[in-house]
């Protein structure tokens, strides 16, 4: 499949003078129709390490009744909802998840912008302990 | 096109998790499941437990990509990777 893939060679004008062919390593063109679906097969990595998480139960999602289905995870594209519970321990498993799938992936998730909500029953301490570990910051739920 | 071959077998590939680009999914399934959860974390002051909800921001999430590890990823599914 790869191999169709890298299939695309530029050559480019400079003074009249034809330079080239520029052969890209890897990559697709700009609004190839491939680039969305593998993007989400990228992103199933990440999904598969918080499934694998949650079955071993060193991550619990988030139910909001008792019968609920429990979920931890949303993907929209490349926006991501993680939901878990706020205790220390998940919260260093879902950052070593994260930079699991950072390294395995090469891409890069700025934690700085990124944002976390937290239930209104969660303390003020466990609150900046988690922002500090994660290096997230807090937004009050009100802009949504 | 490989798209479309591709499109066809991507329901069975792809987790519930993720919402857009999946023929079959709505991406407003997602939202709307985000939303009731979002209001159930805000409306609930009281019980035990206590849920955080974080949301990511990958930068630059389709420009970077690691080759090997897309061609891990589709091996692992099955797909021949040459």
């Amino acid at each position: 499949m790869c191999l169709c893939v890298e299939s695309v060679d530029y050559s480019v004008l400079v003074n009249g003078t034809q330079v080239g062919p520029i052969i890209p390593g890897c990559g697709l063109r700009q609004g190839d129709p491939l680039s969305p679906y593998l993007f989400i097969i990228c992103v199933e990595g990440l999904s598969s390490l918080i499934r694998d998480a949650e079955t071993r139960d060193v991550l619990i999602g988030t139910k909001i009744c008792r019968q609920a289905p429990s979920f931890s995870h949303l993907l929209f594209a490349d926006d991501c909802f993680l939901f878990f519970k706020a205790t220390k321990d998940q919260v260093h498993v879902m950052k070593n998840i994260l930079s699991t799938y950072q390294l395995a992936s090469g891409q890069a998730i700025s934690l700085p912008q990124s944002e976390i909500y937290c239930r209104r029953n969660v303390p003020d301490e466990l609150k900046t302990n988690i922002t500090n570990i994660l290096g997230v910051q807090v937004v009050l739920g009100t802009c949504k | 096109m490989l798209a479309n071959r591709l499109k066809k077998v991507l329901p069975q590939c792809i987790s519930g998790n993720q919402s857009a680009f999946v023929p079959g999914h709505s991406i407003l399934d997602n939202v709307m499941v985000a939303i009731e959860v979002l209001h159930f974390m805000k409306a609930k002051t009281r019980g035990d437990d206590r849920y955080v909800a974080l949301k990511l921001d990958i930068s630059k999430a389709y420009d970077r990509m690691d080759w090997n590890y897309m061609r891990a990823v589709l091996h692992k599914m099955g797909f021949h990777t040459h």
